[in-house]
């Protein structure tokens, strides 16, 4: 019998900015065969290498010495036409209790043949929500598909808004990549990147991402790939507070940062703010799916994205550069202006709230 | 890249606007954990909750309690082996809501001690404070509608002026954005900007450490 060595236990760091990431690990985009010569000169094991056909790069994820941030530069110059990040942890952009008003569920519109991709944890399939729409996941965190009340949640506000609100299907799809799936410490940029690639490869149009965490080169690189693509990226703008520092991938270039509001259209009292908010939509005490089909009451900028999502995922039936700046300024079109006339660090362009 | 949506986003928004006049300010109300960064590179942290005092801690010590009503001064504080508390009369409370205009005077009983086998030493403040209107202001953390609130410390003895607070209070934030202390006795006005807060979850000392290097241009510190 063959003995099975037990996986070396996860240790994180934090970087300059305090951000945490996996100790001694430094994700690459693109490294040529004497790139990859010069890493290893370093003293860098190369981890695994793989072609991402969706994001069109190969991702490399290498382990070195544990103060792995002092190494970045010496990286760069070793190879100046690839992209080099620590490889960052990521956390779901949600806060739990403190409901302030009655639990509230969003307004839905009118069924669709949607298909939304999501980057987040794992859902329950035999939640009810999620029997209406066709559902595929798929584990990047180092493991099976792992269910959590976040991607419950995230998932049931998507599925309940492409079945508007009905019993039956509508021909949708809802593919899910489950980033967290050997745990909260497994979701890492290079797990974020791997769930993108794999759903714009799948064709989704959009793709939500209720995630929040820290600048990073090499996601970025990747979320400017699959957005020349024509893929919508949707993400939740941050629930770090008003005067908090931008969230990322939210805060990148041409990606629909999503803020949330409550019932009564005020801003959620702890969403992050800044120039890159694009829309506002109801997240604050919402009432969704949780474990074992329980309700529960969740709030922040997680749960509003998805009624953002879906509503861009209305317009496109597929992945089109063309289509999708068109679904944009349709969407936008329809906003509520609130706050400050046009758009603002608050509220974005307004209120995107679905229409029966 | 499709670098054109924004503008062109700009172009069909809806031009609508709800708007609405600032209503009065509420007291401030933080949760556990809550982090705001200064430009001297402070940093106050909520550390517990009880009632209307809230316990502040800094990356390095220097716990303190405050009331929420944060124009009255720290309740109680500690330093090396000195302690002190101070007890406002009922009336600071009236400041609150917010509103422009509003006024309010109270007194504040000090007691002070060197070390807690030394007597308790007791005098009185008078304050007088008010609400100037609301107006925007700009800080490294952002743009925020505030009230100054101005705050004058008298000698009870003579009247005469000690001290003068002016605190920015955004709503939105609630806390602070700025405070501008002008110490009369010493000559010496000290102003702090708010340059970044968090929320409970994202406030990690490790963050705040940054944050608070950046803010002060110090070299990162591991806390």
């Amino acid at each position: 019998m063959s003995r099975v060595a037990a996986p070396a236990p996860v240790r994180i760091d934090t970087d300059a900015d305090g951000y945490q990431y996996r100790r001694g690990e430094i994700i690459a985009l693109n490294l040529d065969p004497a790139g990859l010569e010069r890493v290893r000169e370093l003293g860098y094991k190369v981890v695994s290498s793989q072609r991402l056909e969706g994001a069109d790069v190969t991702l490399h994820v290498l382990r070195g010495p544990p103060e792995a941030a002092k190494g970045l530069a010496q990286l760069r110059q070793a190879s100046p036409s690839s992209t080099f990040a620590l490889n960052h942890v990521f956390d779901p952009a949600a806060d739990v209790g403190g409901a302030s008003l009655a639990p509230v569920r969003p307004a839905v519109g009118r069924p669709c043949a949607c298909r939304v991709g999501i980057v987040d944890t794992g859902v329950d399939p035999t939640l009810r929500d999620l029997r209406r729409t066709h559902l595929v996941q798929r584990g990047f965190g180092g493991g099976e598909v792992r269910p959590e009340a976040h991607g419950d949640a995230v998932a049931s506000l998507i599925a309940d808004q492409m079945s508007g609100g009905g019993a039956s299907g509508s021909g949708s799809e809802l593919y899910v990549a489950d980033m967290f799936s050997t745990g909260p410490q497994s979701g890492t940029a290079a797990s974020l990147i791997g769930g993108l690639s794999w759903l714009t490869q799948s064709g989704v149009p959009v793709i939500n991402i209720s995630l929040t965490g820290p600048p990073n080169p090499v996601v970025a690189k990747v979320v400017q790939n699959i957005i020349e693509k024509g893929v919508v990226l949707v993400a939740a703008a941050g629930n770090d507070g008003v005067a908090a520092p931008p969230a990322f991938p939210a805060a990148y270039p041409d990606v629909v940062a999503v803020t949330a509001v409550d019932r009564l259209r005020r801003p959620y009292h702890y969403a992050n703010r800044g120039p890159y908010v694009m829309f506002a939509a109801l997240g604050v005490d919402v009432l969704a799916a949780g474990p074992g089909d329980s309700p529960q009451t969740v709030s922040g900028t997680s749960f509003a994205s998805p009624i953002v999502a879906v509503e861009l995922a209305r317009r496109l039936s597929r992945s089109d550069a063309t289509a999708a700046r068109k679904a944009l300024q349709a969407v936008a079109a329809e906003a509520v202006d609130l706050g400050v006339p046009g758009r603002d660090p608050v509220f974005g362009y307004g209120l995107i709230e679905s229409r029966p | 890249m499709i670098p054109v949506w924004v503008g062109a986003v700009a172009a069909v928004a809806a031009a609508a606007s709800s708007e609405a006049p600032r209503p009065p300010a509420e007291l401030p109300a933080y949760a556990i954990g809550d982090a705001f960064v200064f430009s001297d590179g402070r940093v106050e942290q909520v550390a517990g909750i009880d009632g209307d005092t809230i316990s502040w801690k800094g990356l390095q010590g220097g716990a303190y309690q405050r009331n929420r009503n944060f124009v009255t001064p720290p309740s109680s504080w500690r330093m090396d082996q000195g302690e002190g508390r101070r007890i406002p009369s009922q009336r600071a409370a009236a400041i609150w809501p917010l509103v422009a205009g509003k006024s309010v005077r109270f007194t504040v009983i000090n007691e002070t001690r060197l070390a807690s086998d030394r007597p308790w030493e007791r005098n009185m403040s008078l304050w007088t404070c008010k609400v100037g209107p609301h107006h925007d202001t700009t800080t490294s953390a952002g743009s925020f509608d505030v009230f100054t609130i101005g705050c004058e410390l008298y000698s009870p003895v003579n009247m005469r002026l000690l001290e003068r607070v002016a605190w920015d209070y955004a709503p939105d934030l609630g806390h602070y954005v700025r405070r501008t202390n002008v110490d009369y006795l010493a000559a010496r006005t000290t102003t702090i900007v708010l340059t970044s807060a968090l929320h409970g979850h994202a406030a990690t000392r490790e963050r705040l450490a940054a944050l608070a290097a950046q803010a002060s241009g110090a070299a990162p510190q591991r806390p």
